[in-house]
């Protein structure tokens, strides 16, 4: 055990050591009686604001919050009380540990001190006040046992295993922290409710005024988490998890360092099923959301999950990556006892169960290490030099994109084109577009378009269609008037027929019908969004189902806008997903009538080339089969585990090309990803690219760890929101022109065959452009599908194995850059919407 | 996964319903035990799992929810196969989605509203006979907004002869009682009748379909 002194000894910092030792001089500091409780504790570090800003949220509900400190404390250690020392240098920082305290207590609890709370907080809180003030010694605690009560608490820093941080982001309205100990169990979340927060506030203005950088270490804004990071930093190691990394190991041991340590991050998984009650610590029936109006989950369940996973993340650790069972867990003689008993607890067993199948698990988990190496590899910004190195990588053989056409250097490209630089791309005199549109293509395609400037507002009307790209701005002006007209038309023509009745029964019936469809979508599409968040308004329609929660004007704006598409085509009728597609272009333009024409331009493109929402479904059954095909030639390694794995449907990515993974990244990346796909720089398809890229992502931990088609399912659901966009777009694009190359070289020796025997129809089919349906739907010989084999070229020769191999049409199509409409007769020819 | 199984049995059962009746959210009371009002709609398929208990035995459920639209039938309906129940759900404040009078304006063919009768010919035609079934009427507890009684509700269900229970995933009435009874009706029917310990022999055909879950199970070891 450490000794008076030692405890003492700075962290590092001379100002730190400053306080620390001239507290020491000042002698015992705990004979200091505090009036009120007869013993005290040193006051390090407060944090609220008055009552406001460190909240536990036992229910959703935000009036059951309950305010209060988070505060770092620190006690005499009781074993070395009377052995004063000087000789410091030795002791670790982890049995000074055991005197800190870290504490969370309601404000309701503090008494007479709660003006000590307060005065430390607003002190500069960069280091512990001169006079540490003396408050009552909270009662200490290593577990959280009541699921609802009164929360306080205070945890000795020695046994916190780590500390789930979570910044607040879109969606997530308040940072949160939750302390896990070394015993395995969870606090309660503390929410940091900064905007309230004074000495928060105080902080960012100083980082601002002093450095001119209000973020924190990470990058990030500044808030208050960062600051329990940086007491706790004082006294202790901490250090960021390589498998989470919202996860800071408080005194990692090496073992810990060897699972966590690092600085990567594995996918976030807030998505797995998981029951809210279990070992962690909160639980009840109103830790769900009745009232919460955020989409996903509410930030209760959601930081509950957190914590659940990075214990499981802890047990997992034991397993060194194997796929050991739980079993063996139990069964292992070196386990430490108090893991194995962790692992009989039912309610662990039952935990285990949710993630289910330890090998969806643990592949997540290998998964996050390998993540570790690439994201150190690459870190995030792409340079050239970069990309030349993943040439070396396994995506191999990247190509440096063609640089010729401009200037620019590669680093340049993939900067975002700003409003300034879209509008250099346009003569000043008539508005036409100066340059090619294959040099603006490509910009946007590798850089895509500023986020903030408004540069997207013009520039996807011209991505969408609606605007020709040799256009003048007097002919764009007019062609928005004329088309603004036809919006009010045809949403008079649908409103005429719905209110007044004009039309048969039937007809207005099933009008009705469409809307209550659309409006059903519309109230539970992006509402995490702020423009679609609020209920402000009282809904039109009292019989509603929705008249009781309200809606608002962005809300009825997208309701209208999707009956107008079903009078614009009525072939197609209202489909799922049509209001996935249709929010980011409506929240961009903000203007019902332009939003509605892009919306269009882009349903013009789901619905033709993509087909994705015809009837019989023929389109997605498309790009699945392609998307077959392309993992038979590009990976047929893991095509024959999918195989065996009853996984080549491919159904798993069915929700990622038929909304064109809006549920698979965040919102802002969406944006990002779309208006690169809708260049069609490299392919009209590249959507498809993007599936694959996200594939061989995963390729070695689907061939290691998943077996079965419901594994492969869960395991590619669960990566919705774990995705890093700009990683995925540079490997899809290397996939690509590895694609190209591959075709170019198997098309190539097609046409000059080597003079076997075996090769009896040598040249032509392959290489022709136009394939018949009768042609091949495998990609590759040797490894076609059983089913899918009939009339493959030189399949009258019979002998299977010497075949050439073939590229299928569905493969050659992905090299056009064109955008195929398929018109209203085909819409029908495949069931549209309309059930002709 | 031999040994690793902490389970007795696995039963598949499937959700089905028109969209917007509940289907998420019943699955999400019963997995999670929670509520959110504005959920997502589900595109493509998931599943979640609860392992509950039944007469002393450890019985895991994979429960598939799927796109409730017509439109999306071609895809679901390649999961009716391995299910060994079904959940029929409508919606107690919705008419059309437990019967649709409607015919289309313009062909004069059903289209976009199956209401239970439709989902019911679906199942017969689709799942692996014998299936059981259960009919669910979602939202009972929004009372002033209800169109569809508990009568014609019970009627309905006798007509097609399966059993009936009214539910409220955001009130959390009789959620886990459904679960419950069609876990049990399928333990019965499947587990219960076999002489032998192959469980799986009679429930779904693996080989059958490429999307069936090979991981059923047997007896625990």
């Amino acid at each position: 055990m450490a000794d008076s002194a030692a405890k003492l000894t700075p962290p590092g910092s001379p100002t730190a050591s400053f306080y620390d030792l001239s507290d020491d001089e000042e002698g015992e500091y705990n004979t200091i009686m505090h009036s009120s409780s007869g013993r005290g504790v040193k006051l390090l570090f407060s944090k609220s604001k008055r009552a406001t800003q460190v909240y536990v949220h036992p229910t959703s509900s935000s009036k059951d919050n309950i305010p209060g400190f988070i505060a770092l404390i620190q006690q005499k250690n009781p074993s070395t009380d009377a052995r004063p020392q000087t000789s410091s240098s030795t002791s670790s920082k982890a049995d000074r540990a055991t005197s800190y305290l870290l504490a969370w207590l309601p404000e309701s609890s503090l008494g007479d001190a709660f003006d000590s709370y307060v005065k430390v907080e607003l002190s500069d809180a960069s280091s512990p006040p001169k006079n540490t003030p003396l408050v009552p010694q909270p009662p200490t605690t290593t577990s959280h046992t009541t699921p609802i009560g009164t929360y306080a608490f205070a945890v000795p820093v020695s046994e916190i295993y780590s500390l789930l941080i979570r910044p607040p982001s879109l969606g997530w309205w308040f940072g949160s922290v939750v302390i896990n100990t070394r015993a395995g169990n969870s606090f309660p979340a503390l929410f940091f409710h900064d905007n309230e927060c004074q000495s928060t506030i105080l902080q960012k203005k100083k980082l601002v005024r002093e450095n001119f950088d209000p973020f924190g270490e990470d990058g990030g804004t500044f808030w208050g988490g960062d600051e329990i990071l940086r007491w706790l930093k004082r006294y202790v190691v901490v250090e960021k998890s390589g498998a989470d990394p919202s996860v800071y190991l408080i005194e990692p041991t090496v073992e810990d360092k060897l699972g966590f340590g690092g600085k990567a991050s594995a996918p976030n998984s807030p998505k797995l099923g998981s029951k809210i009650a279990g070992p962690m610590g909160i639980q009840g029936p109103n830790a769900a959301s009745s009232s919460s109006r955020d989409a996903g989950m509410d930030p209760v369940t959601k930081a509950l999950k957190q914590a659940r996973w990075s214990f499981l993340e802890k047990m997992s650790q034991v397993t060194s990556f194997t796929r050991r069972t739980a079993q063996e867990i139990v069964e292992n003689p070196k386990v430490p006892p108090q893991v194995r008993r962790l692992m009989k607890n039912p309610e662990v067993q039952t935990l285990q169960e949710e993630f289910d199948s330890a090998r969806v698990y643990l592949a997540r988990w290998a998964m996050g290490i390998a993540e570790q190496s690439e994201r150190e590899r690459s870190q995030r910004i792409f340079t050239a030099q970069d990309v030349l190195e993943m040439e070396d990588s396994d995506v191999g053989a990247f190509e440096i994109l063609d640089m010729e056409a401009s200037n620019l250097s590669l680093a340049e490209k993939r900067k975002p084109v700003s409003i300034k630089e879209w509008k250099s791309f346009f003569d000043t005199k008539v508005g036409r577009l100066q340059v090619t549109v294959d040099e603006v293509k490509e910009r946007i395609f590798l850089g895509g378009l500023n986020p903030s400037d408004g540069v997207r507002k013009e520039a996807w009307l011209f991505l969408l269609g609606v605007y020709d790209w040799d256009s003048t701005a007097d002919e764009r002006k007019a062609m928005m008037n004329s088309k603004r007209d036809e919006f009010v038309r045809l949403k008079g023509a649908w409103w005429e027929r719905m209110v007044d009745g004009n039309g048969n029964a039937e007809e207005t019936e099933w009008w009705k019908e469409q809307k209550g469809r659309i409006e059903k979508d519309v109230h539970r599409t992006d509402r995490q969004i702020p423009l679609f968040e609020g209920e402000d308004i009282p809904h039109p329609d009292p019989d509603s189902p929705f008249a009781e929660v309200g809606t608002n004007v962005h809300l009825e704006q997208m309701k209208d806008m999707l009956l107008t598409y079903n009078e614009y085509n009525r072939d197609l009728g209202y489909v799922q997903g049509m209001s996935d597609l249709l929010a980011p272009i409506y929240a961009v333009e903000q203007d019902d009538a332009v939003a509605f024409w892009g919306f269009v331009g882009f349903m013009d493109r789901m619905a033709s080339l993509e087909r994705n929402f015809l009837r019989d479904q023929s389109g997605m059954r498309t790009q699945l089969l392609t998307l077959d095909h392309l993992v038979q030639l590009m990976d047929p390694t893991l095509y024959l585990h999918l195989q065996s794995a009853d996984s080549t449907n491919f159904f798993f990515f069915f929700r990622m090309l038929l909304v064109w993974y809006k549920r698979e990244f965040e919102w802002v990346d969406v944006l990002r990803l779309w208006e690169s796909l809708w260049t069609d720089y490299m392919s009209s398809n590249f959507h498809l690219f993007i599936a694959l890229a996200i594939l061989e992502k995963h390729r070695d931990v689907i061939m290691e760890h998943l077996k079965h088609f419901d594994e492969v399912l869960k395991y590619v659901n669960e990566l919705s929101n774990t995705i890093d966009l700009p990683s995925t777009l540079l490997r899809a694009q290397a996939l690509f022109r590895r694609f190209q190359r591959t075709v170019e070289a198997v098309d190539k020796r097609n046409n000059f065959p080597t003079p076997t025997v075996r090769q009896r129809k040598p040249a032509a089919k392959p290489s022709s452009p136009k394939p018949s349906n009768s042609g091949a739907t495998s990609a590759v010989d040797g490894r076609r599908r059983p089913d899918s084999s009939a009339g493959i070229d030189g399949e009258e020769e019979g002998k299977g194995k010497d075949k050439e191999k073939v590229i299928s049409p569905e493969l050659r199509q992905l090299l056009s850059r064109k955008v195929e409409a398929l018109d209203k007769n085909g819409v029908k020819d495949h069931g549209g919407g309309v059930g002709a | 996964m031999a040994g690793t199984r902490n389970y007795d049995f696995l039963i598949k059962l499937l959700l089905i319903g028109d969209s917007g009746v509940g289907k998420s959210c019943c699955l999400l009371r019963f997995s999670e035990d929670s509520f959110t009002p504005s959920f997502i709609t589900t595109i493509g398929i998931d599943f979640k799992i609860r392992t509950i208990e039944l007469d002393g035995k450890r019985v895991k459920l994979q429960i598939w929810d799927t796109a409730g639209q017509e439109r999306f039938r071609t895809i679901t309906t390649a999961y009716y196969r391995g299910a060994m129940g079904i959940l029929l759900v409508y919606d107690v404040t919705d008419e059309r989605s437990f019967n649709s009078r409607i015919q289309y304006p313009f062909s004069g063919k059903q289209a976009d509203m199956p209401d239970i009768r439709t989902w019911f010919s679906n199942v017969e035609q689709h799942a692996t006979e014998g299936v059981n079934k259960i009919l669910i009427g979602n939202k009972c507890d929004w009372e002033e907004k209800r169109v569809v009684s508990v009568e014609r509700g019970q009627q309905l269900a006798d007509e097609l002869g399966i059993p009936f229970m009214e539910v409220s995933a955001k009130s959390n009435i009789n959620v886990e009682k459904a679960f419950y009874s069609l876990a049990a009706d399928i333990k019965k029917r499947i587990i219960d009748t076999s002489k032998t310990e192959q469980l799986p022999a009679q429930g779904v055909n693996v080989s059958e379909q490429n999307n069936s879950i090979s991981t059923m199970g047997g007896k625990c070891c």
